[in-house]
């Protein structure tokens, strides 16, 4: 009775789903559970913006899911192709809303890399200050909204505590706290600004113990580690054939950083680890991305320690000492090698970068033809790749999971969509 | 009559109505969660007449078994199980009510009959305070035999669900399936294809 | 049992006294009770509301409700306000019956359970034989109002958010019942003022929490069942907001809406209450009301004593409540939410079994001691 329901009629064995199978069944189980279909979103709590999954369900089992994407599609590397650097760089901060920073580095280090562009290293390092307070408002913007997804509300109020912070820091230097505008062809937009870098180690020291209270609160809560332990478990050789990157491919036990392994800008100069985990499930993914933030911090007090020139008093006094010859005055000190003109010119030539950001491996394909647009540009979102296995990773569990899941995913629908 | 008695008498009729009119409408009611509902209804005014009985045990009893338990129960079964059910025999309608109409008749008429008839004794007895504890006593004592039979037949009962519930529903996933489950609603073909724009006006 | 103030007596000599028949007196006294719960009710659930939000403020570090009253004490009242004045809205689709029955048959359960609500000696609505038992039969019905709301807003959230509820509210019903019939066996009554006065003998000593072993069992299995089934966090499965947006509040608005958020504040308090009155000896001082009119110095039947006595069971019985209505609001805004299943096997896998070896063991030492075990 039970079996011919549970093989399905047809196809060997295959299970389909026809009038005929639905027929047979009816009339021979009577307490056969209806499937039901749930579109979650496009407007749902934890959406995490519009994205959109057709759920189709067994009682609270999950038996299919399909994400519909696109509701967010603004067009952006279209757009790029009409607009010069400057003029694109607000676009591409609004991608990735969460971490701004990140995307400004990508486009810039694109037309940088093709237009052959040298950075000072002073810029470099304010560059990667900026990048890895980016990667951890990304990460504490991640955490949040995670925890309500698991419904628990309060850390979201916590990582907003911290996240404050950090806008305030861009806000010193940049003059915009979600926005900044802030990287060029070259450079960046100005120097920091006086005690920048006194506020920043402030930053440093105020955050880790603030990890710690997030630890306390979160990690070995039994019910938390219940619901996030086993669950959307993605194994090695999965993650690497879905094109996973960032803290999804790591927690999958896969060393992989592109900080290390690109040696791009100054990481090399810095000393950090590269958090990763076996398990592959969402707790390795949590467990990930709160040490990857405690790395950042690291990261951000060595680049504070080694930053050519010094704090900005530091290097503005020792200019007004030494007079105009003053060795404080050498290119690796500037915070931008040459202003870039308004028409400055993408010569022909392609070429394709990436950077490691809060996500995974953010990739841009620039191609130019030598005039002041490009001719194409193209962005490689980490979480859109990442989002790939979300159906397979949520099938069989139960629908409370798949917002653990989705949450652990840390997608943000702007870079998904573009 | 008293003030006590006028009370009573009214509670009575008030009750009386809402049990049979509930119970009417459990078998008149073409949705069968109005009608499970219904049932609730006329569970809650069973409980109100053993209230008037001095049964208080009673009453809270109903209430907590059949109002809070089998009904909702019976709710949670039929929106989880059957929410639509088609109605096949849509056609053969007039014919089968007719006969349950009859069949009904039949048995409140000789329930009548039968409550008519019989010559029901009035106790005298005044009502026991505690009921509670006498019910306890006489469940350890006197019906002890049929307590327990009860008892291991609802252990049986549970055993029985408890199987019923284990069989595996949900069909194996194959993994190269590559005909994947159809959804009921919004098959996946439909939308797979692109969305028809529709015809531009010229200016573009 | 001494004669402590009773209220409908002496309203009923005093309308008697004024040349009323008695029964006309008494049908005067009828109303009054309702009234009474229906405002202290409200006003509970306004201050638990308040407290919420500004514990739940403290614990995530902002300022909460700070504009309306003295910091933000009448907000939840400008709330009900709104809520009552809001357009009221049935979906198209909806069952409008069922929708309109739904809330208000969570609510009546809700104020019922109030009438056997003791706060002193004689301040009782009614002292049913069956208190307790009545108690746990109301809290049975709830399910069915959260079904049809679920069923009849024609919404997948709100079916399932109603589908959960009863499914939540019956597998918890089981072990409160089994942690509440410890108690009973531990009193060998099921009226509610019997069972705090079972607890009073020696003062603190003889509250139920600290009978050795099968107290704190029973105390902490029902703790955990009453904030299941009060459907709050960690058990706030029906109206998950991240997976079933409001469950079966979805679809509802204006005073329908209100009347759910009502009562499950008013569940919430009365589950505090419970509580306090199963297991913290309800209006009980930390000493006995006879030893500390014994350190006063004054005459247990002395009227001024009595109001005080009276006074002082309310103030203790409030005050213990607070203090569960505090811990489950802590619970709420530090866990996680569970997940269905576990929600589940907590209750059947964990909570059954220890509730019905908590119950053996009570009637077991209830034989074995029968002086600390109420014994006869």
């Amino acid at each position: 009775m039970s079996t011919s329901w549970g093989r399905g009629e047809a196809n060997g064995g295959r299970f389909t789903w026809n009038e005929k199978t639905l027929g047979a069944a009816m009339s021979l189980i009577e307490t056969r559970t209806e499937r039901m279909v749930l579109n979650l979103g496009p407007h749902h709590p934890s959406m995490h913006g519009v994205m959109h999954l057709v759920v189709t369900m067994n009682g609270e089992n999950i038996e299919d899911c399909q994400p519909i994407i696109g509701y967010l599609h603004r067009g952006i590397e279209k757009m790029a192709e009409s607009r010069s650097f400057i003029q694109f760089l607000t676009y591409a901060n609004r991608w990735d809303y969460a971490a701004t920073m990140l995307q400004e580095s990508l486009t810039a280090m694109a037309w940088e890399k093709l237009a052959d562009v040298p950075v000072p290293r002073r810029a470099q390092y304010i560059r990667v200050i900026m990048l890895e307070l980016s990667r951890i408002s990304s990460h504490l913007l991640w955490l949040g909204p995670f925890m309500a997804d698991l419904g628990a509300n309060t850390p979201l109020f916590y990582i907003f505590r911290e996240r404050e912070l950090v806008y305030d820091l861009f806000e010193a230097v940049t003059g915009s706290r979600l926005m900044h505008n802030y990287h060029r062809i070259g450079g960046v937009a100005a120097d920091i600004t006086y005690g920048w870098v006194d506020k920043c180690r402030d930053f440093c020291d105020y955050f880790l113990p603030k990890v710690d209270e997030y630890e306390t609160l979160i990690t070995n809560n039994p019910i938390f580690r219940r619901r996030v332990e086993g669950l959307g478990v993605v194994s090695q050789e999965e993650a690497i054939s879905w094109g996973m990157s960032g803290p999804m491919l790591r927690a999958s036990g896969v060393q992989w950083d592109l900080r290390k392994v690109d040696h791009y800008s100054i990481y090399d100069e810095v000393e950090f680890d590269v958090p990763w985990d076996t398990r592959g499930d969402v707790f390795a993914r949590y467990v990930v991305r709160i040490q990857e933030m405690r790395e950042s911090t690291k990261i951000i007090r060595q680049c504070l320690d080694q930053l050519p020139g010094g704090s900005f008093e530091n290097l503005e006094a020792q200019r007004l000492l030494g007079g105009p010859k003053s060795e404080w005055n050498a290119p690796d000190y500037q915070f931008i090698s040459k202003k870039p003109a308004p028409n400055f010119k993408l010569p022909a030539g392609e070429i394709y970068v990436r950077v490691e950001s809060a996500k995974g491996e953010l990739g841009a394909y620039l191609i130019g033809d030598g005039g002041q647009t490009p001719w194409r540009f193209k962005v490689r979102p980490p979480d859109f790749v990442n989002l790939g296995l979300i159906a397979q990773m949520v099938s069989g569990s139960k629908l409370a999971d798949l917002m653990a899941i989705l949450g652990s995913v840390d997608m943000i629908m702007g870079s998904v969509d573009r | 009559m008293n003030l006590g008695e006028g009370v009573r008498l009214v509670s009575f009729g008030i009750l009386a109505l809402i049990v049979l009119g509930g119970a009417l409408g459990v078998v008149l009611a073409p949705s069968m969660v109005h009608a499970a509902f219904l049932l609730g209804l006329v569970f809650v005014g069973m409980s109100g007449l053993y209230l008037l009985l001095n049964a208080d045990f009673v009453a809270a009893a109903q209430i907590l078994i059949y109002v809070g338990a089998v009904n909702v129960l019976l709710l949670f079964a039929i929106m989880l199980v059957n929410r639509r059910i088609p109605d096949a025999a849509a056609g053969k309608r007039g014919l089968r009510n007719t006969i349950a109409g009859f069949v009904c008749l039949f048995v409140f008429g000789s329930l009548v009959n039968g409550v008519v008839r019989v010559p029901w004794p009035i106790s005298t007895e005044t009502p026991i305070a505690n009921s509670t504890l006498r019910i306890g006593e006489q469940f350890f004592s006197y019906y002890l035999l049929p307590f327990e039979a009860v008892s291991i037949l609802l252990l049986l009962a549970l055993v029985g669900a408890i199987i019923l519930a284990r069989r595996e529903f949900v069909p194996d996933r194959t993994e190269s399936g590559d005909q994947p489950l159809v959804l009921p609603e919004r098959p996946r073909a439909e939308m797979d294809e692109t969305p028809k724009l529709p015809e531009t006006t010229g200016r573009r | 049992m001494n004669q402590g103030i009773d209220l409908q007596r002496s309203f009923v000599e005093l309308l008697t006294g004024a040349g009323l028949p008695q029964e006309v007196a008494r049908a005067f006294w009828l109303p009054l009770p309702m009234v009474v719960i229906l405002a202290v009710v409200t006003v509970a659930v306004l201050l638990a509301i308040w407290g919420e939000r500004k514990w739940a403020a403290d614990m995530q570090q902002r300022i909460g409700p700070n504009i309306v009253g003295m910091a933000g004490f009448l907000q939840g009242v400008v709330d009900a306000i709104k809520l009552i004045v809001k357009e009221d809205i049935i979906p198209r689709k909806a069952d409008p019956w069922l929708f309109t029955i739904g809330p208000i048959l969570v609510l009546i359960p809700a104020f019922f359970a109030y009438l056997v609500v003791p706060f002193g000696q004689n301040l009782i609505i009614s002292d049913l034989t069956i208190g307790v038992f009545f108690l746990v039969a109301l809290g049975s019905v709830a399910p069915i109002g959260a079904l049809m709301a679920g069923y009849s807003s024609n919404n997948k959230y709100a079916l399932l958010g109603g589908l959960r509820a009863a499914a939540q509210s019956i597998s918890y019903e089981i072990p409160l019942a089994l942690s509440v019939l410890s108690v009973v066996i531990m009193t060998g009554s099921l009226s509610t003022i019997a069972v705090v006065e079972a607890q009073n003998t020696y003062g603190m000593l003889s509250w139920n929490v600290f009978k050795p072993i099968v107290g704190q069992v029973g105390f902490v299995v029902f703790l955990i069942s009453a904030l299941a089934e009060t459907e709050r966090a960690p058990f706030d499965l029906p109206e998950a907001e991240s997976e079933l947006v409001q469950g079966h509040h979805t679809e509802y608005s204006g005073m329908k809406f209100a009347l759910f958020y009502l009562a499950e504040y008013a569940n919430l308090v009365l589950g505090s209450l419970m509580a306090t009155i199963l297991f913290l000896g309800g209006w009980g001082f930390f000493v006995p009301v006879e030893t500390l009119a014994g350190w006063l110095g004054v005459d247990l039947l002395n009227p001024v004593f009595q109001l005080f006595a009276a006074f002082l069971g309310i103030v203790i019985t409030v005050l213990k409540s607070t203090i569960f209505v505090f811990l489950a609001i802590l619970a709420r805004w530090t866990l996680p939410r569970v997940r269905i299943d576990q929600l589940l096997d907590l209750g059947w896998k964990f909570l059954l079994p220890i509730g019905l070896v908590n119950l053996l063991l009570t009637a077991a030492f209830r034989l074995a001691f029968p002086g600390i075990f109420g014994g006869v």
